[in-house]
């Protein structure tokens, strides 16, 4: 909603700086986004009087003009057709830029020296606001001054304010309403509107005939005819206004409607009632297949939904969102019909948004229009049609009113307003604010009030509502800042919060760098994971409405947005890199069911870890991922966690990828990109990728931690180096070192793999450092042998491994 | 022989005395006290010596080797002393040489201003909750006092799943959970932080982000409580000087609203670009909420009363860190994420 400032104060007494009106409205609700001049610039042009008009001596064509700007006279030189001698017209000096961007320069025309600019009112863009259209430049009144700035000589000097309304104040899309609002803060009289009328002898309501067959969609509908209608361009002022408000001016009759409108928040529309069929108004559905050319030359299928304003014969406008081709108000227009009604809000809503209209009119009736304002605003387009001498009504008016609006009153108790805001207001002093909102109310009991509402405040249907009203004419920054005092009360912190902030911290500590990555992907970017299987597409989410193609589904993993991490970053000639991400993922769960959403914990890695002087080389690779991952089951006290080889994939490496494993429970996958993957996202580098399901992760873990005495015995060291077969897993051997070791081996670390020359081929070596200690006694060295012979023993018959 | 004594106590005492290293301490040693040492020698000659003379030559012999050997150990302790300054010398190092590093990796930002937000509340008595990324139109609209074809829903535009499954469009259906879990207990006191949608991408909207809900509902508490409360988070977060200002605003699901601003942090309210000049930042939006939310959530408005509030965890971040561009924060560059 935009607004001039003098316009506004045509109905209300405003003494403050129009900032300071600004400031005070924004406090109280009614936000002010923006001041603006109409015309930016106007001020720095001065109205001159030509005093003087010479021929230019080597042109036909140009005129060279002695203008005083009341400070000196001015050589000017100009082609205008319309210059003569005495009148005023607008100066722009050099230096001065024009609203159209055009800074004015002194030049010289064919010898003849111009200091500055005569304007026409197309370059001061005033043309479209009423002030010159005409061709050649913009004559001003021949009262005005000389030297007076043109903001001020075309009353111009004047403020736009933009409001930022919100969605329940719709009645302030209404000058009237704001001046209300003024008028609330300021203590201003009100000066309502004249609606005053001359009516003509002929009776309206023989002239036409108003039927609503959708009383839930229309509760109210009134029409006025206007005789002798005589259409022409609106006055300055009145074009003006509605371009201060953000509308094009058409017609004296349009014009006058789009006034009325942004005045008292009512959309009307004006027919030409010659082309009406049957002297009739039926408010109806459309009929099946009807379709309706509408006022911007678009053909419109209208759908049974919608509400259509009819004659006897077809749809002459979708109600309060468009007017129809066939009844426009045109030059030939002798008599109109004037229509103010009341629309279902929802319907409006529905209708224009469906047909992408959002008019003027829609914005109004979708917020809702005072039901008892509408005859009000045909009487006041009347009144200004005839004040235009644009047209006479004829007596009466007529009036299809269903269901007459019943007064509503409130009752608020005082102490529930201090109850809700921690004020000390007294009835009094709540009472007083009602009557600067102009509510009328009476006492009620010893605290209440009844409070009777104005039907333009359709934004007020409960005691909750009022007290709103109080709290911000009140004033929120009266109101103290206190603490809660309350009971203490049970955590119930989920326990998923905690884990969050323990695996965040611990992947951080491991060096990895956290990610947040968008919850939609694109159904491509599985099928360049090679992620699709037979049945992807039905588990799932799919968004109905996406923006982008890229957007379309809802994660089933945090792969997509890790691995496309990697690769930007990658292009961004980062080599070395580690993320890892924290997130949801979504499974289709049946059409009437939310989708499942898993907790899971992504990680992605690639070249070496960054490495000063001193630091060994550290690759990015499988390992360093199964180390981070084993580092956190500790953290976590997950126990049982075994690695399966994983071949069966086309997303990771065969050979070097596993399932994780938490007893026989399979919670997250780990290894390398598939080369056919990275090759799909062009990454000429191995990318070690792991997911794990904290879902499935979360019953194995336990956060307690239970004290084990300090040993008193010393324990015995020994090196135990096997050769075994290299397709053995490490994991066996070291199983079966453990078992056989049972309860006196404290440790078992492998400390070298070795394959090579002094090996038999297909054979490896593995060297573990074994530890045994026991917590009743000081170990004898034939005690620790026995067991380490036992070890080996197992190991050479389950694996063939040797002694090296 | 008295005099030869005395000579080889001189000659050995010079020597001593241009000794520099151990070698030639021991050198010392052998050529004077060793088994074909000088000194050695003369003891073994006294056999010669008339008995009068040869308690007197042996004592002084003896005294010498004495002497002698002390003067060794003296020299020897010096020489050690100098041998290790030497060592240290030779061992030093260049101290501004890189140390081993403890590489530790880098949390997103948004993780560390949540955090940051969810301390300050948790000790303020806030539990946390949590709910569904994807929800019913119910939770995220009907029961927040938003029904369908309310205006308030184009504020929010949304992405749908099904005709009654969205991408929540905010943190607050978490109220409406929680509650309905509590009810008919009371307080109800927590926050919800989390990731929410909006159908909007562009230089000032992202299609996700995040937003930290607060919810207290109890018998008694106001306005001014929220306002407290307020205050207090925005002190912690941004410094102790800030100050709050509300500004009556609507949402559906509180009344009275507000929007609220803190004092600029940066120009300490005076006006300057971070605050576009207004001495203010909007953060945050808040209100006593509406009893019909109350209701829905199966509680008596007569009887109890709450407070609610939520937050743009981007905007704060934003703000926090003057990082100019939301988009940052979703691309995951690693040269933005090891700034934090």
């Amino acid at each position: 909603m935009r607004l001039s400032y003098k316009w506004l104060k045509e109905y209300v007494r405003c003494d403050l700086t129009v900032e300071e009106l600004a400031d005070r409205l924004t406090m109280s609700g009614i936000a002010v986004e923006g001041i603006t001049p109409p015309i930016p610039g106007l001020s720095q042009i001065l109205v001159g009087r030509i005093t003087e008009l010479v021929p230019h001596p080597n042109s036909d064509h140009l005129t060279i003009c002695r203008v005083d700007t009341g400070y000196e006279i001015l050589q000017l030189v100009s082609g205008a057709p319309n210059l003569a001698k005495g009148i005023n017209v607008p100066v722009a000096r050099p230096g001065v830029t024009l609203p159209g961007g055009v800074t004015v320069e002194s030049r010289t025309f064919r010898g003849e020296k111009s200091e500055g600019v005569i304007c026409s009112g197309a370059e001061l863009g005033t043309d479209e606001w009423g002030y010159g259209d005409e061709k050649g430049v913009l004559v001003l009144d021949p009262g005005l001054a000389p030297g007076t700035p043109l903001d001020v000589a075309l009353g111009f000097d004047d403020h736009i304010l933009e409001f930022e309304l919100t969605p329940n104040r719709g009645d302030c899309l209404a000058a009237i309403n704001i001046a209300r609002e003024v008028r609330t803060l300021t203590g201003g009289e009100l000066r309502l509107p004249d609606v005053s009328v001359k009516e003509t002898n002929e009776h309206t309501g023989d002239l036409i005939r108003v039927k609503i067959e959708e009383p839930g969609l229309c509760r109210r509908y009134a029409a006025r005819i206007i005789r002798d209608v005589r259409i022409a361009p609106s006055p300055p002022w009145l074009q003006y206004r509605l371009r201060s408000a953000g509308i094009r001016p058409i017609n004296n009759i349009v014009d006058v409607t789009n006034y009325v409108m942004v005045e008292t928040g009512q959309p009307l529309h004006a027919f030409d009632y010659d082309k009406l069929h049957g002297r009739q108004i039926i408010v109806r559905h459309p009929y099946p297949g009807e379709k309706m050319v509408s006022l911007d030359g678009v053909t419109r299928e209208l759908d049974q939904e919608m509400l259509a304003i009819a004659d006897a014969r077809e749809p002459v406008a979708l109600a309060g969102v468009m007017g129809g081709l066939a009844s426009e108000v045109t030059e030939a227009s002798r008599t109109i019909l004037l229509e103010s009604a009341y629309f279902d809000p929802l319907n409006i809503r529905r209708t224009a948004k469906q047909l992408g209209m959002r008019t003027e009119a829609a914005q109004r009736f979708e917020k809702g229009v005072d039901i008892n304002g509408v005859i009000r605003a045909l009487d006041r387009a009347a009144h200004l049609i005839e004040e235009l001498g644009a047209g006479i009504a004829t007596a009466g008016v007529v009036d299809e009113y269903v269901r007459p609006e019943a007064p509503l009153t409130i009752r608020l108790r005082t102490a529930r307003v201090n109850q809700v805001l921690g004020t000390n207001l007294d009835r009094a002093a709540v009472q007083d604010i009602m009557a600067r909102l102009d509510f009328s109310c009476e006492l009620c009991g010893h605290d209440s009030l009844l409070v009777n509402v104005p039907s333009y405040r359709h934004d007020i249907d409960q005691e909750i509502d009022l007290i709103e009203e109080v709290a911000r004419l009140y004033g929120y920054d009266l109101i103290k800042p206190t603490i809660p005092v309350g009971v203490l009360a049970h955590s119930n912190s989920p326990r998923r919060s905690q884990l969050r902030e323990l695996i965040t911290e611990a992947m951080v500590g491991a060096g990895l760098n956290e990610i947040i990555t968008y919850s939609f992907i694109g159904e491509s970017s599985l099928d360049k994971l090679g992620m699709t299987g037979p049945n992807t597409f039905e588990r799932l989410v799919h968004i109905q409405n996406p923006l982008r193609e890229d957007q379309g589904v809802l994660r089933p993993s945090l792969l997509p947005g890790l691995v496309d991490t990697i690769s930007s970053n990658y292009k961004h000639k980062q080599i070395n890199l580690g993320f890892f991400e924290l997130g949801l993922v979504f499974e289709h769960n049946g059409r009437d069911k939310l989708p499942m959403e898993k907790l899971r914990l992504g990680m992605a890695a690639c070249g070496e870890v960054e490495r000063e002087w001193l630091e060994p080389v550290q690759e990015r690779d499988f390992y360093y991922l199964k180390g981070i991952m084993d580092g956190l089951f500790e953290l976590l006290g997950v126990r049982n966690v075994s690695y399966r080889p994983w071949r069966n994939t086309r997303i990771l490496h065969p050979g070097r990828s596993a399932q994780i494993c938490v007893g026989s429970e399979v919670v997250g996958i780990i290894g390398e990109l598939h080369p056919d993957v990275l090759e799909r996202y062009d990454l000429p580098v191995r990318v070690v990728v792991s997911e794990l399901d904290l879902a499935a992760v979360a019953p194995f873990i336990n956060l307690s931690t239970v004290f084990q005495p300090l040993p008193r015995f010393p324990g015995i060291s020994r090196d135990l180096a096997v050769v075994v077969p290299v397709d053995i897993p490490a994991e066996s051997i070291r199983k079966t070192i453990v078992e056989t070791g049972g309860t006196l081996l404290k440790e078992c670390r492998l400390f070298d793999v070795y394959q090579g020359p002094q090996l038999p081929e297909g054979h490896r070596s593995l060297a573990y450092s074994l530890f045994f200690q026991s917590q009743e006694r000081t170990l004898t060295d034939e005690e620790v042998t026995e067991v380490y012979d036992r070890i080996l023993k197992n190991l050479e018959s389950q694996y063939g491994a040797r002694l090296r | 022989m008295e005099q030869e004594i005395l000579g080889i106590k001189e000659s050995a005492l010079s020597e001593l005395g241009s000794a520099q290293t151990r070698e030639d301490l021991q050198a010392i040693r052998v050529k004077y006290l060793g088994k074909k040492g000088e000194l050695t020698r003369i003891l073994r000659g006294m056999g010669g010596l008339s008995p009068e003379l040869r308690p007197k030559v042996g004592q002084l012999a003896n005294q010498v080797r004495t002497f002698i050997e002390d003067e060794l150990d003296r020299r020897l302790l010096v020489i050690l002393e100098q041998e290790k300054q030497k060592r240290l010398e030779a061992e030093a190092i260049d101290v501004t040489l890189p140390g081993r590093t403890m590489r530790r990796g880098h949390k997103h930002p948004l993780t560390i201003v949540l955090e940051e937000i969810k301390n300050i509340f948790t000790a303020m008595g806030f539990d946390i909750a949590e709910g569904p990324e994807v929800e019913w139109d119910y939770y995220n609209f009907e029961a927040l006092n938003i029904p369908k074809g309310h205006p308030a829903r184009d504020m929010q535009d949304s992405f749908y799943i099904t005709e009654e499954i969205l991408l929540r469009t905010h943190t607050s259906p978490v109220q409406i959970r929680t509650m309905e879990k509590t009810v008919p207990n009371l307080p109800v006191r927590i926050i919800a932080p989390g990731k929410v949608y909006r159908r909007d991408d562009d230089a000032t909207h992202s299609p996700m982000f995040h937003q930290v809900e607060g919810l207290l509902v109890d018998r008694n508490c106001t306005l001014g409580d929220l306002k407290g409360v307020l205050l207090t988070f925005a002190r912690q977060m941004f410094g102790e000087d800030r100050e709050i200002r509300l500004r009556p605003s609507f949402f559906p699901f509180t009344e009275p609203s507000a929007e609220v601003d803190i004092s600029c942090f940066s120009c300490k309210g005076e006006g300057c670009r971070v605050c576009s000049g207004t001495g203010w930042l909007e953060i945050l939006g808040a209100g006593m909420v509406h009893p019909k939310v109350l209701e829905n959530a199966g509680y008596n408005p007569e009887e109890v009363i709450g407070f609610a509030f939520g937050m743009g965890v981007e905007r704060i971040a934003l703000l926090k860190y003057g990082i100019n561009d939301l988009r940052l924060f979703f691309e995951n560059d690693i040269r933005f994420l090891r700034q934090f």
